[in-house]
C-alpha cells in the first residue's frame, strides 16, 4: 500500500482538462485536518468529453480494479467508464477512487455548487467546502467516516472566529 | 450517530488543527507527504526486521539440526 499520490494525480488531471472535485481524505487535509489517507478521491463529471479524457489520463499507469483478483479481463476504456459509475482503482502511481456520484452530494454538477477553489500542486482545483465535506462524511455513515466527522466539526469550530 | 461523534470529539487534538490552520492548503499537503513518507519508512524497516528475524530463526534451526545429522 502506497501513500495517496496527490502530487501526481492533481496536476495530471488538470493537464488533461478533466472536470473533477477533490473530496474525501484529500479534501480533509486541504481544509486542515490532521488525518491520513491512502487514496485519492475525485468526483468526476459524466459529460461525454470528460469520459474520453478520463480514458487518456490513465495511459501508462496500469489502472486495475482495487482488490480484484489478478488476471481479470479489465480494460480501462470508454465503454468501461460508460457502463460503470464509481471506480476504485489501483495504479502504478497509487490508489484512486473515481466517483460519478457520492452519497449525500449527488453528481459533479450538483456538488460543484458546494466547492471552493484551492491552489494545490500548482493548480487551481475544486475542493468541497468544509460544511459539505462534513455532510458527505455523515451521509457515508461508516464508523471511520463518523470519526472523521468528529475531527472536521472541531476543525469547523476552530475556523469560526470567536466573538 | 451524534453521540458517537461527540464521544470522539473529546479526544481530538485541537493544537494539531490550530497548527494546520496557520498553513496554506499546499503546506498542509507537504506536511502530510512528509508524515506519510516517515510512515512508509517505518513500515519498510519493520518488514526488513521481520525478514531478518525469519532468516535468523531458519539459520538457528539448521545449525541445531546439522550436528545431530553429523552424529549419525
Amino acid at each position: 500500500m502506497n501513500p495517496a499520490n496527490f502530487a501526481y494525480f492533481i496536476p495530471r488531471f488538470t493537464e488533461f482538462r478533466i472536470e473533477f472535485i477533490l473530496i474525501g481524505g484529500g479534501a480533509s487535509i486541504a481544509h486542515g485536518s490532521a488525518t491520513t489517507t491512502y487514496d485519492v478521491d475525485f468526483v468526476y463529471s459524466r459529460k461525454p468529453e470528460n469520459l474520453t479524457r478520463l480514458v487518456d489520463v490513465f495511459e501508462g499507469i496500469e489502472p486495475y480494479l482495487r482488490g480484484a483478483p489478478k488476471g481479470l479481463p479489465f480494460v480501462w476504456e470508454l465503454r468501461t467508464i460508460q457502463s460503470g459509475l464509481n471506480f476504485t482503482l489501483t495504479t502504478t502511481e497509487g490508489d484512486i477512487d473515481l466517483l460519478g456520484e457520492v452519497a449525500g452530494g449527488g453528481n459533479y454538477e450538483q456538488l460543484i455548487e458546494h466547492c471552493e477553489t484551492m491552489l494545490l500542486f500548482g493548480q487551481a482545483i475544486s475542493v468541497v467546502t468544509l460544511p459539505t465535506l462534513i455532510h458527505l462524511k455523515r451521509s457515508a455513515g461508516r464508523p471511520k467516516d463518523l470519526i472523521a466527522v468528529a475531527e472536521l466539526e472541531v476543525l469547523q469550530q476552530e475556523r469560526t472566529p470567536k466573538p | 450517530m451524534d453521540d458517537f461523534i461527540k464521544a470522539f470529539e473529546a479526544g481530538i487534538d485541537r493544537t494539531l488543527l490550530r497548527e494546520n490552520l496557520r498553513l496554506t492548503p499546499q503546506q498542509r499537503f507537504d506536511k502530510f507527504d512528509a508524515f506519510m513518507h516517515g510512515v512508509m519508512e517505518l513500515k519498510q524497516a519493520g518488514e526488513r526486521h521481520r525478514t531478518q528475524q525469519a532468516l535468523l530463526a531458519s539459520k538457528l534451526i539448521v545449525d541445531a539440526a546439522v550436528p545431530s545429522i553429523n552424529q549419525r
